[in-house]
């Protein structure tokens, strides 16, 4: 290794551009000292330099203090490159893409829901089909497929499952053009087709939860947020098709590499010029499978709306379920940002980071251009989640991107194995919360313990001024994979 | 179908599952790393050989034909449910691999689902020889 990491301030350090030669830019991780401790423990700093090496970046190669080392390029990083002389890098969205959170308000407060609240955990795991093997409720032919990849959440909507204005408040209006149904492969259209509807595995989850503190009570406000409120949180994402899409492209990219001679230190990273064929083609599929992660979205914001009408025997108006906002966490937008003064087109690859736009941006839906765009991060089972806001700061320094959640700390063996003769599901109910699995496995890998400190995480971004603490929300009740 | 020799085990890595397989052979090897792959999705117990499956698959090099092997046999799951239990690979290059398989429909009346997988990614990606002696190394997206 060459040069060591700056500190540039409290909440900033930089990775200079000669730690390894091949960086075209510096990287610049957002940690503490305490995270940046952790950080420095694993691959992820190599990974950031790694990043800096993608042909047409733009100013540097970002890491969100939630990062950790994945393959290619961190879990909590953000690249941006030229739209002109850059690459696209299917490493740098991510297997699932546009996994992603939404939030939904409800006009119920804690006390009201609490009472039945294993219940209505037991209905949505029955209601929500939920693990591997499950299969979706929804029928598809080949050319139903190719409409959803199209029109994404519009779709759903269209077909009933939740009402027109959901789509105001959906990053990217739920639908990104551009979606290519014939750039996608048959494996993953068989492997899509039976999982629409459905909420994956792993770390995915529907959760019940209230709203414990309020830290901005205006923007709270104007997301419709108040203390003890009951909303209701699902993260999810293209499934079995996304993670296909993303496996086949990068078997196109290994031979574009090659082609166009571009000089990679980790295979992962592979890559095509964002102007080239093989770029386009993987742009194409990618907005394919995020269009279907809205879709999906969608719809389980719809059954689960459901299982809360009958579950607690109250009309939808009494309900007041709406769409706060979602937001993805593994995709590549193509968007306009201000570099040294000038604007350009760039692709902003968010692999584990979320965008977070300032007030007065036109993408901010209108109820929110006041005070910003809201951002979700979801905690892990027993501890909090939070509901952010996207600032000025962020546009200016980061391409308006922020971290997406609480990082690993455990790999899912040492958590089964950290876990070994404890009953998760107990302790968590012993603290009231209520959880359901369909994995045997799930409870102990998605224990708390295996995740950083989410609450940390959030501390950095909002000290670093990147997007600033609005809500807490605390677990009731979830559902898992 | 042909007895398997060696093993696999697990390595460190936050947020996705290390693999470590190795074998007499390098078709040995890959056999084991599709057993410690689909180990972490279905308890081995209960899974019967009861369908055939033939999979082939290609590749540049090896390495990227060890991911392609395991892609594959994650889309054959996911498409159509298939759980491999008895392996015998044929035709092996290193840019072709031709398997004859026997396996199981997953039945989640009969079987104990563990946990996914997404992918097998080309991140620290190995396969090696060393006197005879056949190792690979691949991270998984789970």
């Amino acid at each position: 290794m060459g040069a060591k990491i700056v500190q540039l301030d409290d909440y900033r350090w930089q990775v200079p551009q000669n730690y390894k030669p091949g960086m075209r830019v510096p990287g610049l991780i957002y940690a503490d000292q305490k995270l940046l401790a952790e950080i420095a423990e694993d691959a992820s700093v190599e990974q950031v330099a790694n990043a800096a090496f993608l042909p047409g970046i733009v100013k540097a190669s970002f890491a969100m203090p939630d990062i950790h080392a994945g393959y290619g390029l961190p879990i909590g990083g953000v690249v941006a490159t030229d739209l002109e002389e850059g690459v696209i890098s299917p490493g740098g969205v991510g297997y699932d893409i546009n996994c992603g959170v939404r939030l939904l308000r409800t006009n119920l407060s804690r006390r009201e829901v609490e009472p039945r609240l294993k219940e209505l955990v037991a209905a949505l795991f029955s209601q929500v089909p939920t693990g591997v093997g499950s299969k979706g409720k929804i029928r598809f032919s080949r050319e139903d497929e190719k409409v959803v990849l199209k029109k994404g959440a519009r779709w759903a909507v269209e077909a009933g499952f939740g009402k027109a204005e959901d789509l105001q408040h959906t990053e990217a209006g739920g639908c990104l053009e551009g979606a290519d149904p014939e750039v996608i492969s048959a494996k993953a259209y068989e492997r899509g087709r039976p999982q629409q509807g459905t909420l994956g595995s792993g770390n995915h989850f529907v959760e019940i939860q209230f709203v414990a503190e309020i830290f901005e009570e205006k923007v709270a406000s104007a997301f419709g947020l108040f203390p003890d409120q009951v909303t209701v949180m699902i993260h999810s994402g293209s499934r079995g098709f996304g993670h296909q899409v993303c496996t086949d492209y990068l078997v196109e990219m290994e031979e574009a590499v090659r082609r166009y001679g571009i000089a990679l230190p980790d295979r992962q990273l592979a890559c095509a010029p964002l102007s080239s064929p093989e770029g386009r083609r993987y742009l194409a599929a990618m907005k394919a499978a995020a269009n279907y992660a809205w879709a999906n979205r969608q719809c389980l914001m719809y059954w689960t709306e459901q299982v809360l009408l009958q579950g607690l025997k109250i009309s939808p108006q009494a309900l007041g379920l709406s769409l706060v906002y979602d937001v993805a966490h593994n995709i590549v937008k193509i968007e306009e940002h201000l570099v040294e003064g000038k604007k350009r087109r760039l692709a902003v690859h968010r692999k584990g980071a979320t965008r977070a736009f300032p007030p007065g941006h036109p993408e901010v839906p209108e109820a929110y251009r006041q005070v910003g765009q809201p951002v979700l991060i979801p905690g892990d089972m027993g501890r909090a989640s939070f509901v952010l806001v996207g600032t000025e700061r962020a546009m200016e320094e980061t391409f308006g991107s922020t971290c997406h959640g609480a990082g690993r700390v455990m790999s899912r063996h040492q958590a089964i194995r950290s876990a070994k003769g404890r009953a998760i599901e107990r302790e968590l109910a012993d603290r009231g919360i209520f959880v359901q699995a369909s994995g045997r496995e799930t409870l102990k890998e998605e224990m708390p313990e295996a995740y950083k400190d989410v609450t940390e995480v959030v501390n950095v971004v909002h000290s670093a001024g990147l997007s600033l603490r609005v809500a807490k929300l605390k677990p009731m009740g979830a559902i898992k994979g | 179908m042909q007895e398997i020799e060696g093993g696999f085990e697990f390595f460190e890595v936050k947020a996705d599952e290390g693999l470590l397989a190795w074998g007499n052979s390098m078709g040995e090897a890959f056999i084991n790393a599709a057993r410690g792959m689909f180990d972490l999705i279905v308890d081995p117990q209960g899974l019967r050989p009861s369908q055939p499956c033939r999979v082939v698959v290609e590749a540049q090099d090896r390495e990227a034909l060890l991911v392609a092997w395991l892609s594959e046999l994650l889309y054959l799951f996911e498409a159509e449910g298939f759980l491999p239990v008895e392996y015998e690979v044929g035709k092996l290059s290193d840019q072709r691999l031709e398997a004859n398989l026997q396996g199981d429909i997953l039945d989640l009346t009969r079987h104990s689902v563990k946990g996914l997988v997404k992918a097998a990614t080309y991140h620290s990606l190995k396969v090696s020889e060393d006197g005879g002696k056949w190792q690979v190394q691949v991270v998984l997206d789970v």
